[in-house]
């Protein structure tokens, strides 16, 4: 049995939203999508917060005006950007709800990281679900200028001397994103993990023609599929294919999440449980700006249920990835 | 069978296939020969034109494989020993930010990086030391570097192999250390005190060791340009300090080159005084018949061992299928035919226009365009029409125009021996190629890029860009089942689908190289689609317009910066000085990059300049394109003596001396 399955998902559409739970705090990022701030109105909490990031280039007259708590994320990295967030999640510690489906992928790492690490150890991620995507595989979730590609802060490996060395990306829509990570890793072995199944039914093709328009894959055997909507699932192929590379003699793990935020979540928690000062990083490629709205109505909403004590058994169960046999 | 062009960077070869794919760059005048030399170098030029298969090749490990045993020997030979780094795996964005200055992260960088470099050095240097043992050397190396740690007696480092795992866990917790430094706890071990500790080992080595002595340590770094301006100013400095002992051979990219500034104030390194430079891809693109040499090399290598090699040409351009109009004066008939009883499109079109004026009736334009007919000779046919055009005055006599162009269509009519009067052949001298574009055009096809010099020059001197044609050409065909392997040839259908993709990868790709890149790719849009309405227009002034000229004068700060981002991003290319028709100084001359001409139908080999005014260079390369349309507009005018639009709104009509 995969261990992974051990861990809680649930599902449910908006309108059965209040079915999910009751939570103290529940968090958002600020987007204009309906998935995005649907869920937030229909979800019950007692306490709800908006985290509005400098990103999504909101006017003030844009913000919500629901009452809610906002937080402003700015500065320079991660930790200035979410630091406001992050101790606000400590603070109430227990029955927390991060909604996922708003936050830009690196925020969304470093605060599950970060959370994790000031002792917030059970916590639950919700991801809402498009009817689809506005422009298809058209679609850009990402606009403007690039500022860089680097490792996303805490997700910094310690690293050995370059050598077999491998890239294994989340790939999405956003060509320009994989193209800049591509490039930035050019001499890595490139591993794709395509979401499949997918969202909806032809999110999969829609996905390989980004993939073919971004000048990918070289070869067709270097594809794992991972469901587009599970980060357990996500973390355990992960494991799998990690082991796998180590023992065929890689030197050096990269992993760059960018497709849906479920799979963006399995990357976080593979990496916050086998990474911790492993040479392997998570890298990311930043813009400046992101879309307001890219999606069109709610499809479903899932429940992910974080458990770290449970996790750390499951990686107690698996062992190490990185002691060659 | 396998893609022989899968691959097509030279960081994915391994140091075998380095040398193995290495191919002898033979220039008149080998600018190679820089890299020998003590002086350090940068080796400058656009994405895929080689530099990083020339750096390696000049590394330790490609020696290795070229020498084998006897590479001591070869090193002692060339004085020449290479330490080859990426800077891609030192991942150096994490040097800034998280809460610390930048004084910080340059110290922590400057560390960081000796220690990267040295163990990379002494890595090769243990593998020296196992084929020519020398226990002296060794003891000497080892107590060189201990005494430049702070802390010289806590290092219990005896042998290389010690001192290889030590720069490997210092290296470690410093890497620890940079990931955690936003929180204000985190210590930094920075290791040796920063006395230069490179040249050190290297002078020691030069002057006195049993095993180098008189070998020349040259660091070499490439991807220079991911390093931000405080990093680079850091290797600057160290490229000012070095001797005859160690120097530094640097690979870059013309846009990431940020800075010749050293960390010392004030101080700045030149050109030919503190280092020299090569710019691979332009060495390339001024020999275009030993660059086409060299790609056939190339390919050739690619071949090799794929199987079917043994079957290889003399020729390998034998491949390529030529393009259909290469047949010479009937070029364009394969769309036109050679019917009498159908007009071809541009004479219907032109009949049209003619038609449109008060002066001419339906049936009189029918007929005049009729005289200019030379069914089954396209070009002739489209030549008279541009004679016509340019001969087009307010108030000129139509009929007698028409009168003396059809007997040149009568010429050719009764001369199928020799059909090309003089007066058209002069005009086919200059727009031959202009005009089958328009022709192909006209029935709504787009220009055809066929044959391996063709594909060559596509490439625009990036060796990338050619293998990247190559690979889905490869591809393509094989898909199709068609190709040399079988007996057949690179289609031109295959052809020109493997050069759009090639071109849309290298147009896309400036997007991903930031801001400056996304505006330069911008910019040189504008002029592509500039260029490409005045390669269509009725009245062609310049022929095969891919290059234009600068004004000295009357530029925005801002245009000039935009043109150079375009120059580093080798969206445009430099070409050589220019005369000017109106006698303005000319500040710059830019060819659009060949390989991107295909996507708008441009051609690729350089003849006529457009000079552009200050106002059109101002909106073209201005940050927002602010006014395109407007000055794009204005030219055509120029272009367009019969009537430019359909509607006939806003043109003017010769016919009738009025604006409309």
């Amino acid at each position: 049995m995969n261990p992974f399955n051990l861990l809680t998902k649930t599902s449910c559409k908006l309108s059965e939203a209040k079915t999910l739970g009751k939570w103290k705090l529940l968090v958002g990022c600020y987007t204009l999508a309906d998935r995005v701030k649907d869920v937030f109105d229909s979800i019950d909490a007692e306490m709800k917060v908006w985290f509005v990031v400098e990103e999504y280039k909101f006017e003030a007259a844009d913000l919500p005006s629901d009452g809610s708590d906002l937080i402003l994320g700015t500065g320079d990295g991660e930790h200035e950007v979410l630091e406001g967030l992050i101790a606000r999640i400590v603070q109430e510690r227990e029955c927390v709800c991060i909604d996922a489906t708003g936050f830009i992928r690196p925020h969304l790492l470093y605060l599950i990281k970060e959370i994790r690490r000031r002792g917030v150890i059970k916590f639950d991620v919700l991801y809402s679900e498009p009817a689809f995507y506005s422009n298809k595989e058209s679609t850009s979730f990402s606009k403007g200028a690039f500022r860089h590609a680097r490792q996303v802060s805490t997700f910094e490996g310690v690293h050995e001397d370059p050598g077999n060395d491998v890239l294994i990306v989340g790939a999405g829509y956003d060509i320009d994103l994989i193209q800049a990570i591509v490039e930035n890793k050019s001499k890595c072995r490139l591993i794709n993990f395509v979401g499949f199944p997918s969202l909806v039914a032809d999110m999969y093709q829609e996905n390989l023609l980004c993939l073919d328009k971004a000048g990918l894959p070289a070869d067709w055997s270097e594809i794992d599929f991972v469901p587009a909507n599970d980060p357990f699932i996500t973390a355990g192929a992960l494991f799998n294919r990690v082991y796998q590379l180590v023992r065929e003699g890689a030197n050096n793990i990269y992993l760059s999440p960018l497709s849906t935020k479920p799979v963006a979540l399995g990357f976080a928690l593979f990496y916050c449980l086998w990474c911790e000062d492993a040479p392997a990083s998570i890298i990311f490629a930043y813009k400046e700006e992101y879309a307001q709205n890219t999606s069109v109505g709610v499809s479903r909403i899932w429940r992910f249920e974080v458990d770290f004590d449970l996790l750390l058994q499951i990686r107690e169960h698996l062992g190490d990835i990185w002691q060659p046999n | 069978m396998k893609n022989p062009f899968l691959v097509n960077k030279a960081s994915l070869l391994s140091d075998r296939e380095v040398y193995n794919r290495w191919v002898e760059l033979n220039l008149p005048v080998n600018p190679l020969e820089k890299l020998k030399s003590a002086m350090p170098a940068f080796v400058i030029g656009g994405k895929g034109c080689g530099k990083t298969h020339l750096l390696r090749y000049y590394s330790y490990q490609v020696l290795s494989e070229k020498y084998s045993k006897r590479v001591l020997e070869e090193i002692r030979r060339i004085k020449f020993l290479g330490v080859y780094a990426r800077v891609e795996n030192l991942n150096n964005d994490r040097f800034s930010g998280k809460g610390k200055s930048e004084d910080f992260w340059v110290s922590v960088f400057e560390s960081y990086f000796e220690i990267w470099m040295l163990r990379g050095l002494l890595v090769i240097l243990k593998d020296i030391l196992e084929k020519s043992p020398n226990q002296e050397d060794e003891r000497k190396v080892i107590q060189i570097i201990k005494e430049e740690f702070v802390e010289e007696d806590q290092i219990s480092a005896q042998t290389i192999s010690e001192m290889i795992a030590l720069t490997g866990s210092l290296r470690k917790r410093l890497d620890k250390s940079v990931s955690m430094a936003f929180d204000a706890s985190t210590q930094f071990d920075l290791g040796p005190s920063r006395a230069k500790i490179l040249g050190k080992v290297a002078d020691f080595l030069y002057n006195e060791s049993h095993i180098l002595r008189g070998v020349q340590i040259n660091y070499i770094i490439d991807e220079f340009e991911l390093l931000n301006e405080s990093q680079q100013k850091y290797i600057n400095t160290l490229v000012r300090q070095v001797g005859p002992s160690w120097s530094f051979k640097i690979g870059v990219r013309a846009y990431g080159l940020k800075t010749y500034d050293t960390l010392f104030d004030g101080e700045t390194n030149r050109p030919d005084s503190e280092f020299q430079t090569i710019v691979l891809d332009e060495e390339l693109r001024h020999n275009p018949k030993h660059y086409l040499d060299f790609a056939r090399s190339v390919l050739k290598k690619r071949i090799e061992g794929t199987g079917f090699d043994t079957s290889f040409p003399p020729q390998v351009d034998k491949w390529f299928e030529p393009r259909p109009y290469e047949r010479g004066d009937d070029a364009g008939v394969e769309l036109v035919g050679t019917s009498a009883d159908k007009m071809p499109r541009y004479l219907e079109k032109l009949a049209a226009k003619l038609a449109r004026s008060p002066r001419v009736s339906k049936k009189s334009a029918n007929d005049l365009a009729s005289k200019l007919r030379v069914p089954g000779l396209p070009l002739v046919e489209k030549s008279l029409i541009l004679m016509f055009v340019r001969a087009m005055r307010p108030n000129t006599d139509l009929d007698s125009l028409i009168e003396r162009l059809g007997k040149l269509a009568t010429y050719a009519r009764e001369n199928p021996e020799s059909p090309i009067h003089p007066d058209v052949a002069k005009i086919l001298s200059y727009f031959k190629e202009d005009l089958l574009a328009q022709i192909y055009r006209d029935y709504d096809k787009d220009p055809s890029y066929c044959g391996f010099a063709t594909i060559v020059r596509l490439s625009g001197g990036l060796m990338r860009n050619l293998l990247m044609i190559l690979r889905h050409l490869w591809d393509y065909a094989e898909f199709q089942t068609q190709g040399p392997w079988n007996g057949g040839v690179f289609s031109c259908e295959a052809q020109n689908a493997a050069i759009e993709k090639a071109s849309m990868w290298f147009f896309t790709d400036a997007k991903v190289k930031g801001p400056r890149g996304m505006v330069a790719q911008e910019c040189v849009a504008r002029l592509c689609d500039f260029l490409k309405e005045l390669r269509y227009a009725e009245k062609l002034t310049e022929p095969s317009l891919c290059t234009v000229a600068i004004p000295g004068s009357g530029i925005s700060a801002q245009a000039i910066s935009n043109i150079s981002s375009c120059e580093k991003y080798s969206l445009l290319l430099p070409a050589s000085g220019h005369k000017t028709k109106t006698g303005v100084q000319v500040l710059s001359r830019y060819q659009v990059n060949p390989i991107l001409s295909p996507r708008w139908g441009l051609p690729i080999s350089r003849r006529g300049t457009m000079e552009l005014t200050p106002d059109e260079v101002n909106s073209i390369f201005g940050e927002t394109g602010e006014n395109f349309q407007a000055i794009l507009k204005e030219r055509l005018l120029s272009r367009s003596p019969i009537d430019l639009s359909e509607n006939g709104g806003g043109q003017r009509d010769l016919f009738t001396d009025e604006s409309l």
